[in-house]
Order: structure tokens, then C-alpha cells, then sequence
């Protein structure tokens, strides 16, 4: 035995730390996965002894809750009947109220009415009486209108008959004297006319005169235009090339002459 | 060396338009010289007929080439030609100018005639800017340092001495008076 465990010290000193860490740590997992195993198998089993206690108690808890709901639904239906009859009775101490009312206000109205009918009476006989007494005083307004209106009328006839006479008389001598204008403006109308007539002859003449001398101008620049034209097409037709040059050069020879090239 | 070109051209033309066309001429005929030929300028003067014939050139440009002296091409080479030739057309702008309006055009000995003249009578560096305008009748008319001279029929026709228009007018008034109505 001695021989062997020497044997295991001398193998297990032998092999290097990091090996035996590894087989250590191989082992350790070996050993909590058996563990684990072994816990779960209890508890499978404790579950299992368990279940009759637990199923006995959920029945008496379901029982219990079962009674408290009938208890409580037995008092809500109590409750709900006794305020269905105070609500009833409520209602009936109401309606008793509202007829009280109805009649005391019936009452109210007609009292009312018969003071109203009392007032409008009175109103009606003031009116009445009123309306008599404006009656009479139109008529009596109406009769004075009328004597007044009668006298104006007569006033104005009186008027119109002497004023038509002042105008009859205005216009016969407006007449006459309208005769004696009109045969003097006729003798002055007679030299005016003469006169004006006279003068515009006049303008006449001398505007036919300005016309014609404007008219004679307008065909003097005319001709003198044509005139140079012509000149145009026929110095252009008839002057050969040397005559050209010529020409220019006399032209070039006036400018300097003139004193242009030396500007 | 752009100078004595310029100077041979100035001489030979009297309008801003030959002066161009004739500077044209020349680059023409020393870009032939030079690199259709592969020459140097110095050869050209033997080489313008051949150019005027290869180019079918006028009279007039043919003599321009030809007047040309041959040391003025000797001064050129294949390398500079295109740039002095540009130093000419710019030195161009430098000459006094005469826009002048003409009633024809004329041909070329007219031109000529008249560009001496001008030449001789106003400025002797003068070039012409030659414009056509037939309205003119005869004369002309050009610009002078921005100011217009007016020198055609109407000019001649104003500046005679008891001169058309006044004729014309005296004769109408006449006539006027002849066959006015009377009062």
C-alpha cells in the first residue's frame, strides 16, 4: 500500500501545475454538475409530497370566497330594495308638494287677472272720455281753419287781379319801347355788317395772297431741287474719270485755299 | 528692317486699303520663299515671277513686289517675317488719314494721280480711307481732324457766282407777280 501511495505522490508531484489545474478544475465541474443533478431530484420529490396539502388548501379558499360572494350579494339585493321603496316614497312626498304648488299658483293668477281686468276697465274710460274731448277741439280748429282759409282767398284775388293789371301795363310799355330798340339796333346792324364784311373780304384777299406766295415758294425749291438732281445724273453720266479727279482735286485745292488742311 | 519696307510700301500706295492688301502680298510671298520654296528671303526677288504666276497676281501687285529694293528682303528671315510684318500693320494707324468720300471710284492711275497730289499739296506721309457715295454728283466730301467738309454738286452749285438757285428764284418770283389775281 505504501509502495502504491509512494507511487501516486511520485506521479502526482511529477505532473506539471498547469496540467493538475486543469484535471483539478475538470473534476470540480464534474462534481457540481452531479450536485445540481442531486438537488433537482429532491425537490421533484418534495413537489411531489407536497401536493395534497396544497391542493386541499386552494379548496378552502375557493370555498370561503364562494361564501363571501353570496354573502355580499345577499346585502346589495337588501340594500338596493330598501332605496327603491325611499325612493318611491320620496317621490310620492314630491307630488304631493307639486300639487300644493299648482293649486296655490292657480290661485295666484287669477287674482291677477282680475286686477288686470280691473285696470284695463279704468284705461278705457279715460280713453274714452279723452277721445270726446279731441274730437271737439278739432271741429273747432277745423271751423277756424276754414273761416281763415275763406278771408286768404279773397285777400289773394284782390292781389292777383292787381298785379295782372300792373303787368298788363308793364308789358305794353315794354312793347313799345322794344319797337323803338329793335328799328335803332336794325339802322346800327346794317353799318356792322357792311363793315365786318368789308373786313373779312380783306383777310381773305390777303391770305389768298400769302397762300399763293408760300405756294410759289414750295415750287421754286421744287424746281431748284429737280434742277439739281438732274444736274446729279447728268454730271454722273457725262464727266469721265480724269474729269472726276479733276474735279476733286480742285475741290481738295479750294479746301486748302480755304485754310481747312491747315487747322 | 521693318522700317524700309514699310517706307517702300508707303511710297508705292496712296489708300489704307492697298497699304494692307499690299503688306498681305508680302507675307504671302515670303511664307512661298521661305517654306513652300525653303528659301531665304534674300532669294526672293528671283522667285516673284514664279510667285505671280503661281498666285495669278495682278499688274498692280506684281509691280509692288518688283519695286520692292532687295535689301529691303534681305532684312527679313523665316523666323521674324510674320512679326515685323505685324510691326507694319500696327505703324499703319500711325499715319495721318484723310477719310475722303468720292462720287465714283476710280481706277487705279486716278488714285495714283490723285494720292501725289495729296501727297504733295497736304501731307507727304498722308494715307486715303476711300469711300463711294453717287449722291455726291461730283467733288467730294471727307472728315478732317473730326470735322465734315462738304465739297460736291451742292457745294459748287451754293458757291457760284449768281449762281442757279438764285437765277431760278428771281425768274419764279417774276412769274408770281405776273399771275397774282388782281384785287
Amino acid at each position: 500500500m505504501n509502495h502504491v501511495l509512494d507511487y501516486f505522490y511520485e506521479v502526482a508531484l511529477s505532473i506539471p501545475l498547469g496540467a493538475a489545474l486543469f484535471v483539478a478544475l475538470i473534476l470540480l465541474v464534474i462534481a457540481v454538475g452531479i450536485l445540481l443533478y442531486m438537488v433537482f431530484r429532491l425537490h421533484m420529490r418534495v413537489r411531489d409530497f407536497m401536493y395534497p396539502a396544497y391542493d386541499q388548501i386552494v379548496k378552502k379558499a375557493e370555498y370561503e370566497a364562494d361564501h363571501i360572494l353570496t354573502e355580499a350579494r345577499e346585502q346589495a339585493r337588501a340594500i338596493r330594495t330598501r332605496a327603491e321603496l325611499e325612493a318611491s316614497k320620496v317621490l310620492a312626498d314630491h307630488r304631493d308638494e307639486s300639487k300644493a304648488l299648482h293649486a296655490e299658483f292657480v290661485k295666484e293668477f287669477e287674482s291677477v287677472a282680475n286686477a288686470g281686468k280691473e285696470m284695463l276697465g279704468k284705461e278705457n274710460e279715460a280713453i274714452q272720455s279723452f277721445s270726446k274731448d279731441a274730437s271737439a277741439r278739432f271741429k273747432q280748429r277745423a271751423d277756424e281753419a276754414e273761416s281763415a282759409l275763406k278771408e286768404e282767398t279773397e285777400t289773394l284775388r284782390r292781389v292777383m287781379s292787381e298785379a295782372r293789371a300792373t303787368l298788363e301795363e308793364t308789358l305794353r310799355e315794354l312793347a313799345e319801347r322794344a319797337d323803338k330798340d329793335r328799328s335803332a339796333l336794325v339802322e346800327q346792324g346794317d353799318a356792322h355788317i357792311k363793315e365786318a364784311l368789308e373786313e373779312e373780304l380783306k383777310k381773305a384777299r390777303e391770305a389768298i395772297a400769302a397762300y399763293q406766295k408760300e405756294r410759289y415758294a414750295l415750287v421754286d425749291r421744287e424746281i431748284v431741287h429737280l434742277v439739281e438732281e438732274v444736274a446729279h445724273t447728268v454730271l454722273n453720266r457725262s464727266l469721265s474719270l480724269d474729269e472726276h479727279t479733276e474735279i476733286i482735286k480742285q475741290a481738295l485745292a479750294e479746301a486748302k485755299q480755304a485754310g481747312v488742311f491747315s487747322s | 528692317m521693318s522700317s524700309a519696307l514699310f517706307d517702300h510700301v508707303h511710297r508705292l500706295v496712296y489708300t489704307r486699303a492697298d497699304m494692307l492688301r499690299a503688306l498681305g502680298v508680302v507675307r504671302e510671298f515670303l511664307s512661298f520663299v521661305c517654306f513652300t520654296k525653303g528659301r531665304e528671303a534674300a532669294d526672293a526677288p528671283e522667285l516673284i515671277k514664279e510667285f505671280a504666276a503661281d498666285r495669278a497676281l495682278d499688274d498692280e501687285e506684281r509691280t509692288w513686289l518688283q519695286q520692292i529694293p532687295a535689301e529691303a528682303w534681305s532684312a527679313f528671315t523665316r523666323d521674324t517675317f510674320h512679326s515685323t510684318l505685324d510691326a507694319c500693320i500696327e505703324r499703319i494707324d500711325t499715319l495721318p488719314h484723310l477719310s475722303l468720300t468720292l462720287a465714283a471710284a476710280l481706277p487705279p492711275a486716278q488714285m495714283r494721280a490723285l494720292g501725289e497730289w495729296v501727297r504733295t499739296e497736304i501731307d507727304p506721309q498722308l494715307l486715303l480711307n476711300i469711300e463711294i457715295d453717287t449722291n455726291l454728283g461730283v467733288g467730294c466730301r471727307f472728315v478732317w481732324k473730326s470735322k465734315l467738309h462738304d465739297y460736291s454738286l451742292a457745294h459748287f452749285l451754293h458757291a457760284s457766282g449768281g449762281g442757279l438757285r438764285e437765277r431760278l428764284s428771281a425768274r419764279l418770283s417774276e412769274l408770281a407777280s405776273t399771275n397774282a389775281p388782281a384785287e
